[in-house]
């Protein structure tokens, strides 16, 4: 059982995200369906034995969520790093299990998206009620094709086994060290110095550049003194994990005065290999050590099921902080997940699906100056473009936590008034807040954006994430848009038949591709076959792709290697192509890289 | 029984900043205030509906609202009872299930 029951003298425990006490008693098996936690040998780093600070170039403190998907993407990209995590394990505790679809692209552009979709379970549909009464229903499915689902569900846990398991087997420049706790951290204008404890002693680092990934009770953010500023509410909440034998639809069912337990609120999503998320939250002045405590939870379990047989996986109790550091990136050190920002769980699967945005944001730009290829002033957008999601990301959970967690009478008397109206005045239904889900972030404010001189009548807009549809490409092969973005840059020009790209367009999309910063070419078409030189061509299957982006003849889309949209143009241009790219790397494309 | 000119579809553009912007108004006036306060805004925005009829439809539809108390059953039930009765109702014809 791991030991995080501290209680700071507030009375809470001095995590960010409260966990009491997380449930996991390694002697009592879980029915946890096919997923055996997986136990990482510890490894003597080769610092040990030498007693000289390691050099690394990126350090990544926490081999979670957002770690994991540092070190991945870093490593699909050819850069060396190393993962100092102090537990042995995959992540424990009630944590993420809803993987948003951006998520899962960009998993996907590492080549995991596939299996993490047939381990997960998608779900449209949910439910509000309030005891008996359906107060609404409502589906997250949004119009059209798409690879994968708006919210997956499948455990954090799996994800970074996953994600552990695919850097072992691809990068053999990617080193994750487990049992490897940071004990101390400092930095100059040249490098950050760590502090290393292992079980067979301690050593030090010296690396250039440090992703601090080390969740909520980040040690980072201590050793560095950053500051987490912002708010909480008094209200705890019960996130349980439970094995049940009983079936219910993948619809998510959330309760107000629910029937079946003692809780002004509950929460039932079920995962997939049997086992439910339970939410339920705790009367004012209840002791959440006690409700924490398994045997309470069992027996109010036990109330809820009666005869239907159950095992606790986990349980956490949650009292919920919103927080963030004022500066993401401090000098060398880059804050990513909840390190860098916490959240109230009931956000709308904010939470992990954020941290996973903040290192696809990061790592691109990362590799990109470490290999020469970008000024380190890139590394400043870090703060520009991911704050404001941050914020965004804040101010939702807030208004959520608000609803769900009213903090005086006269607040709980307007939630009342919304439920009570919600059956037969229909426009109610809009107030009822129990989290607003998150869809992928915009970047439409970032100073590496360009902004439209052309005119497009669509929804996207640069800064946005890629709209994904269904295309065929020149072998034949039902594919998907966003799976061939892949990691660089690429431009997307559009044409009626791969013959209509003429000379000129094809000599363009060749000299961007040769420059120092290749840019990829991908041309679709309306009509399938043909090939242009030096491009990938993809057929728009089902004119999807020409509604989302508003394509005509000659159009254009310059997207980043993190598949957002840099900028778009109705005709092509090598100039403005390379303008854009400059902007987008905050600099000039050098003349030679290292 | 329907509102013959009442809308009861949503109107406005924003409820998050409306709700929020509610929050607000009840921690400026406080707790001891707040009952005071939505009777205050309810007359502000009566007036501004400016229709009688409409506005009494209005008080009608929040009578029915509150008018249940009593005949709802709030005893215990077990969780599969609840959802059942949620599925009796509303029967979800694409549940395939699968298997634990």
């Amino acid at each position: 059982m791991a030991d995080d029951t501290t209680i700071n003298e507030s009375g809470a425990n001095d995590s960010g995200a409260d966990r009491f006490w997380h449930g996991r008693d390694s002697s009592v098996s879980l029915k946890s369906g096919d997923f055996d936690y997986p136990v990482y040998p510890f490894e003597p780093p080769p610092e040990l034995k030498s007693g000289k600070p390691g050099r690394h170039t990126v350090a990544i403190v926490g081999g979670g969520l957002a770690g994991l998907t540092a070190a991945t993407d870093l490593g699909n990209r050819g850069i060396p790093c190393v993962v100092l995590d102090d537990n042995n394990t995959v992540s424990s505790g009630s944590r993420s299990i809803g993987q948003g679809k951006r998520s899962l692209e960009i998993w996907d552009r590492f080549g995991c998206g596939d299996a993490m979709y047939e381990a997960g379970n998608p779900w449209t549909k949910g439910n509000i009620l309030r005891s008996d009464q359906l107060l609404f229903s409502f589906s997250i499915a949004v119009p059209g094709e798409y690879k994968f689902p708006p919210f997956l569900t499948l455990p954090q846990y799996r994800i970074e086994s996953m994600l552990h398991d695919h850097c072992k087997a691809n990068y053999p420049h990617v080193e994750v060290r487990w049992l490897n706790r940071v004990s101390g951290m400092s930095q100059t204008d040249d490098l950050v110095h760590i502090e290393v404890d292992t079980p067979e002693g301690g050593y030090s680092i010296d690396a250039d550049w440090v992703i601090a990934a080390d969740g909520v009770r980040s040690a980072a953010r201590d050793y560095l003194d950053v500051p987490f500023e912002g708010g909480g509410f008094e209200d705890n909440f019960v996130i349980a994990d439970v094995w049940v034998d009983h079936k219910f639809p993948p619809q998510r069912m959330f309760w107000f005065d629910p029937r079946f337990i003692d809780s002004p609120i509950s929460l039932l999503h079920q995962q997939k290999e049997g086992v439910w998320r339970i939410d339920w939250q705790l009367w004012p002045g209840a002791d959440p050590a006690v409700e924490a405590d398994p045997k309470n939870a069992n027996a109010k379990l036990k109330k809820m099921f009666g005869d239907i047989d159950f095992e606790i996986q986990d349980v956490s109790v949650y009292a919920f902080d919103v927080r963030r550091v004022p500066e993401f990136k401090t000098g060398r050190v880059f804050f990513a997940g909840d390190a860098a920002h916490q959240l109230s769980p009931f956000g709308g699967g904010r939470g992990g699906n954020s941290g996973v945005q903040d290192v696809d944001n990061l790592a691109w730009k990362l590799a990109m100056v470490v290999k020469g290829e970008a000024p380190e002033a890139l590394l400043e957008s870090y703060n520009d473009e991911r704050i404001p999601v941050a914020d965004e990301n804040i101010e939702l959970s807030y208004r959520s936590t608000e609803f769900i967690s009213p903090t005086t009478p006269a607040s709980m008397a307007l939630r009342e008034a919304v439920l009570r109206l919600a059956p037969e005045a229909t426009f109610a239904r809009a107030f009822i807040n129990t989290g607003r889900l998150s869809v992928a972030a915009t970047l439409r404010e970032s100073p590496l954006v360009t902004p439209d001189t052309d005119s497009f009548d669509t929804h996207l807009a640069p800064g946005d994430a890629p709209g994904d549809g269904p295309v065929v490409t020149a072998a034949g092969k039902d594919e998907w848009f966003v799976m061939h973005l892949e990691g660089e840059f690429t431009v997307m020009l559009f044409a009626e038949r791969a013959a209509d790209v003429g000379a000129d367009d094809v000599a363009t999309l060749k000299a961007l591709n040769g420059g120092m910063v290749p840019v990829r070419a991908i041309v679709a078409t309306a009509e399938p076959g043909g090939d242009v030189e030096g491009a990938v061509v993809l057929a728009d299957k089902i004119g999807q792709l020409r509604k989302f982006y508003d394509l005509t003849p000659g159009a254009c889309y310059l997207f980043r290697p993190d598949q957002h949209i840099s900028a778009r143009w109705r005709s092509l241009s090598a100039e403005r192509v390379t303008d854009a790219v400059e902007r987008a790397i905050a600099g000039k494309i050098p003349e030679t890289v290292t | 029984m329907t509102n013959a000119a009442l809308n009861t579809e949503l109107n406005v553009r924003k409820p998050d900043d409306i709700y929020h912007g509610l929050i607000e108004m009840l921690q400026a006036v406080g707790e001891d205030k707040a009952t005071s306060a939505f009777a205050a805004l309810a007359l502000v925005l009566a007036n501004q509906v400016g229709d009688d009829a409409v506005v009494l439809e209005a008080i009608d539809l929040v009578t029915r609202a509150y008018g249940a108390e009593g005949q709802e059953d709030t005893s215990h039930i077990l969780v599969n009872e609840a959802l059942e009765r949620f599925f009796a109702l509303h029967p979800d014809d694409k549940f395939e299930g699968f298997t634990a």
